[in-house]
Formats: C-alpha cells, sequence, structure tokens
C-alpha cells in the first residue's frame, strides 16, 4: 500500500529494520510471546521475507541476542581497558552497565530474560562471566602490587561484577538515582566497604564538566556544614573531642 | 524384589518421589526428565507419580517450592543469628553457601529454574526476597549512621548480587572451603578494596557453625 511512497529497503536495511521491531517486540512479550507475523506485520513485509533472512524465528531472535551482547561486552570492555587506575576502571565499567541499561533498554530486558544475573546460565550470564574474566586479570596484578594474595582474585572479580550486575537489574525498573550516582554508590561500597562507605559519593567527574560543577557546589555545602556541625560540636563539647581522640589512639 | 520391601506409606512415597524428582531435574533439567523414569527409579507405575503430584509440572512445583523455603529459612537464620551487621552478614553468606554444599541438587535446580522462559524465576524471586531482608537491615544501620536510609534498598542489591554471584560461581569451583569464601566476601562488604586484609578470618561465633 504505502510500499509504493517508500523506497525499496536494500537488504541489509531490510535486515536492520527486522532486527529493531523484533528487538522491540522480545523485549516485551519475550521469545515465546512473540510471532513471526507480527514481526513481518510490523515491518510490512510478507512473513517469508522474515524467514529468508533469519531462517525462521530463532535464528532473528539469535541475532539480536548476539548483537546485544556483543554491544554491551564492547563498552564494559573499553571502560575496564580504559588507561586509568583500577578505582576508575571499575567507576567506568560500572558506567558502561547502566549506560547500557539506560539506553539499549530493550536489548537489556532480552539479555536479562534469557537468564538472570545471579543463576549463571544463559546469554546474560555468561557475559558476566567472561567479563569476571576481564576483573579478574586486573585484580590479579592490583592484589600482587599491595602484597595480597593473587590466587583469591577471581572470588573478588565475581563478588564485583555480582554487586554491579544484580543493582543493574534492579536499577532497569526503578531508575533512580541516575546512572552517575548509581555507578558512585556502587565504586562506595566496593572501594571503602561498609566501614567506610562515604556518605555523598560522587563519581570522579573528567567526563562532565557539568556533573563536575554540580558534585563540587554539592560537596561544598557539605563540606561547609559539616565544618559548621564540627565547629559546633567543639565548641560544645571540647572533651568530647579529647575523649574520640584517645579511644582513636587506644 | 517389592515383595521384600515393607510397602511405603503414601508419606513416605511422596517424599521418595520428590528425591528422586530432585536428584534428576538437577541432574537434566525439567525437559530433560520423563515422569516414566521417575517411576521406574522408585519402581513404581507412572500412576502413582500422578496420582501423588498431578503430573511432571506438579513435582517439579513441590520440589522447587521446598527447596526455596529452605533456603530462604537457612539464609534468614543466618541472618538473625549475628549480632551485629557484619555479623549478621557473614550469617547470611556461610548459609548460602552451606546450602550449595548441601544441598547442591536443589540449588541446580533453583538456578536453573530462574531462566526458564515460561516460568516466574524462582532463583530471581528469591534473590529478591533475601534483598528485602537485606534492606531493612540496611536501613537500620545507615539511618542509626545518619546515612540517607532511602539508599538501603540499593546497598541491599549490591550485597546481595556480590554474594549470589560468588555463590553460583563457587558451586562449579568449590576451592577454597565456604567459610573461607564467606570470610572474603565480608572482607569485600565490609572493608571495601582500598582496606582489603590479607588473610580475612570469620567471627569466632560465625566459625563455630
Amino acid at each position: 500500500m504505502s510500499d509504493s511512497r517508500r523506497r525499496r529497503m536494500s537488504g541489509s536495511e531490510r535486515r536492520e529494520q527486522l532486527l529493531g521491531i523484533g528487538r522491540d517486540l522480545f523485549a516485551v512479550r519475550g521469545f515465546d510471546g512473540t510471532s513471526v507475523e507480527e514481526i513481518a506485520a510490523k515491518a510490512g513485509v510478507s512473513k517469508p521475507v522474515v524467514y529468508e533472512h533469519f531462517g525462521g524465528k530463532e535464528g532473528l531472535y539469535a541475532v539480536v541476542v548476539d548483537r546485544e551482547m556483543e554491544r554491551l561486552a564492547v563498552l564494559v570492555t573499553a571502560a575496564l581497558t580504559t588507561e586509568a587506575g583500577y578505582r576508575r576502571k571499575l567507576e567506568l565499567a560500572a558506567l558502561a552497565l547502566l549506560e547500557y541499561i539506560e539506553e539499549s533498554t530493550a536489548g537489556f530486558r532480552i539479555l536479562v530474560r534469557d537468564s538472570h544475573a545471579a543463576s549463571g546460565t544463559g546469554s546474560y550470564a555468561s557475559l558476566l562471566s567472561e567479563i569476571a574474566g576481564e576483573v579478574e586479570y586486573l585484580l590479579g596484578r592490583e592484589f600482587d602490587h599491595h602484597g595480597l594474595d593473587e590466587k583469591s582474585a577471581p572470588m573478588y572479580a565475581q563478588m564485583l561484577v555480582g554487586m554491579i550486575a544484580l543493582t543493574g537489574q534492579w536499577w532497569l525498573d526503578s531508575r533512580r538515582p541516575r546512572r552517575e550516582d548509581v555507578a558512585a554508590h556502587v565504586v562506595n561500597l566496593a572501594w571503602n566497604g561498609l566501614s567506610h562507605l562515604e556518605a555523598k559519593p560522587t563519581l570522579d567527574p573528567r567526563r562532565r564538566a557539568k556533573e563536575r560543577e554540580k558534585a563540587e557546589r554539592r560537596q561544598e555545602k557539605d563540606r561547609a556544614r559539616a565544618e559548621k556541625a564540627m565547629e559546633r560540636a567543639r565548641r560544645k563539647a571540647g572533651a568530647l573531642d579529647v575523649y574520640v581522640e584517645s579511644t582513636l589512639e587506644g | 524384589m517389592a515383595e521384600r520391601r515393607k510397602r511405603m506409606t503414601g508419606k513416605e512415597r511422596r517424599e521418595q518421589l520428590i528425591e528422586i524428582g530432585r536428584a534428576l531435574f538437577a541432574e537434566r533439567g525439567f525437559d530433560g526428565t520423563a515422569v516414566e523414569e521417575i517411576a521406574a527409579k522408585a519402581g513404581v507405575s507412572k500412576p502413582v507419580v500422578y496420582e501423588h503430584f498431578g503430573g511432571k509440572e506438579g513435582l517439579y512445583a513441590v520440589v522447587v517450592d521446598r527447596e526455596m523455603t529452605r533456603l530462604l529459612g537457612l539464609v534468614t537464620q543466618g541472618m538473625s543469628d549475628g549480632v551485629h551487621y557484619r555479623g549478621k552478614l557473614e550469617g547470611a553468606a556461610l548459609a548460602l553457601l552451606e546450602y550449595i554444599e548441601e544441598s547442591t541438587d536443589g540449588f541446580r535446580i533453583l538456578v536453573r529454574d530462574s531462566h526458564a522462559a515460561s516460568g516466574t524465576g524462582t532463583f530471581a524471586s528469591l534473590i529478591s526476597d533475601i534483598a528485602t531482608h537485606v534492606e531493612y537491615l540496611l536501613a537500620d544501620e545507615f539511618e542509626k549512621h545518619d546515612r540517607d536510609g532511602r539508599l538501603a534498598p540499593m546497598y541491599a542489591q549490591m550485597l546481595v548480587g556480590m554474594v549470589a554471584m560468588t555463590g553460583q560461581w563457587w558451586l562449579e569451583v568449590r576451592k577454597p572451603r565456604r567459610e573461607e569464601v564467606a570470610a572474603h566476601l565480608v572482607n569485600l562488604a565490609w572493608n571495601g578494596l582500598s582496606h582489603l586484609e590479607d588473610k580475612p578470618r570469620l567471627h569466632p561465633r560465625s566459625r563455630r557453625r
């Protein structure tokens, strides 16, 4: 009908179109809930066109999953191999995952539905274990530098990846706070541990000048408030200070 | 040979079928397991399985339900055994690893079940249950330390994700011992990468378990 008004698509354009439509449908309804009819109808083609390009629903699905995995893997690997300290690498990797979730939500839903982060089987799980392998390598060197047992690196890699992966899944639905804050909190726990958590963690904000200004203003305010509070506390109870110091030393 | 055995009561038969089902489901998955096989292993006819569970789906649902209950019970128990919240974290991590070690079949089923396309995702829902427990714990603790209690859900996900993924990995490698794994988990959760202890140990109270 409207085909006469549209320029005829090339084979690769058609493929891309079908992949896009398939991705959105799979994300909403899952593999079982999606039919070739529906994909074809949305693309304005007949079913055989879908078969011709992908051999069937399985083939289309496999390509969608493969591309999404590839995309996410590239993003995270790029973050982990950035020239930077390893805390910064962790930040960037966490950010990369969240960025992917935010910008390729449909793709992430498919990957996750294909397997849960914590479950260890399926495409997302296999991707996570690949990422854990990269983190392991990073940690191994770092542990070595710091006189920690290198052999425990694989275990810690699992922990770190599990930490961000499950949080990402949770964030997929909650979407709050903003991704930069989520990444900052993840790194806060990973880096400082529960015993030394920062109250308002922020990422090293080289990438976003705007973010930096905002964060600085916020920090400034906090610092002033903290100083004021300390000042007040000092004035109120000079003795307490002495007490705290003596317990810290003791 | 059936003559030499005492005839089972209905309850005993159910238990037997559940046990056989669990082992088969763990090894071959839901799709790879047939009612015939379960019946044959139990030395009964197929209708006996149908009579007790209505079919393979029913038996599977019961196996999953029992394992979920068991794991959730262990983890919440482990959590409430701990005194301080670091102790609770240890207790929970240790409980999960204990379950993995002692109910390996059950854990395999739970984990495999979560990506069965049709199902609701047992392991996923279990994980989110546990995260809710952790969330309460953290919210209290955060508020006590003047931190934003609203952040508790996010940190709960991190902690649970960290333990769950490590448990999953450990299911296959089984090294080091579970007490050591738990100690390392708490090491990261508590001290962070910047203050990791070289040879972390569990609290003596947890070690006694």
